[in-house]
């Protein structure tokens, strides 16, 4: 798995490629919990490049959107590939996230 | 196909590769990486429970395909653990555990689980072949 992450005044994007399951999972949860909860910056996950994603890496995307919502900043999927649709599916979280195909420059509204 | 190797996080992607290379072109894309992620979950209850993270054992993998079925089990010397009494969470209830159980369910028809005498836990796991589940 590689994050690259990109800042702007609205937005920090991570742009994930590669598998995220139980080897990885713990790379991107750290990653979130810093520009979260010690950033305090809205955050969008870019999933257009993941090729695979268990369960453990749901449980990372439910954490990062509580802790999102917690510190009332936006958390943002970003096109996410067919292999974490189809987990979303199956989990029955389609509905639960704020799932986008692009982000504008605005910056965003707390939650 | 036999798969072997130590239970660690690791050894999860190896089994995506070598599954995807024993299986690529006989099932669809779709069934390939819902088939990946069902043994890959039920792989990592393996990983994350039979065996102390800091004492990993091993895990052997077999997969038998017919025109029928795709046949799975997976093999540890670890805790033993009853699959078939585990339920998951209630999908309603949003929560970062319990959702593997879900996904190696929703692919899976039949799962049983046993140990032999001398110590090797079974997990066996069963799909009935559906009609879009080849590629040909």
């Amino acid at each position: 798995m590689e994050i690259h992450k990109n800042e702007t005044a609205a937005w920090v994007t991570l742009a994930i490629q590669g598998d995220v399951d139980l080897a990885t999972s713990p790379e991107l949860r750290g990653q979130l919990e810093h520009i979260l909860l010690s950033k305090k910056r809205p955050l969008a996950l870019d999933l257009s490049g993941v090729t695979h994603m268990d369960s453990s890496g749901i449980a990372v995307l439910i954490e990062g959107f509580r802790w999102a919502k917690r510190i009332q900043v936006p958390f943002v999927l970003l096109s996410p590939s067919p292999q974490v649709r189809m987990i979303l599916e199956l989990a029955k979280l389609e509905e639960f996230f704020d799932i986008r195909d692009h982000l504008d420059d605005q910056i965003p509204e707390g939650l | 196909m036999i798969f072997r190797c130590q239970a660690t996080p690791p050894c999860l992607k190896s089994l995506r590769d070598k599954i995807t290379e024993e299986f690529r072109g006989r099932l669809s894309e779709q069934e390939l990486d819902a088939f990946c992620l069902a043994l890959c979950e039920a792989s990592s209850n393996v990983i994350r429970h039979a065996y102390p993270q800091d004492a990993p054992g091993p895990i052997e993998i077999e997969v038998q395909e017919d025109h029928e079925s795709l046949k799975v089990w997976i093999r540890d010397r670890g805790k033993p653990f009853d699959f078939t009494c585990c339920k998951g969470r209630p999908l309603q209830k949003v929560s970062p555990g319990g959702i593997g159980v879900h996904i190696i369910k929703a692919f899976f028809d039949k799962i049983c689980s046993s140990r032999s005498k001398d110590g090797w836990n079974t997990l066996a796991l069963e799909r009935t072949r559906r009609s879009g589940d080849g590629n040909s």
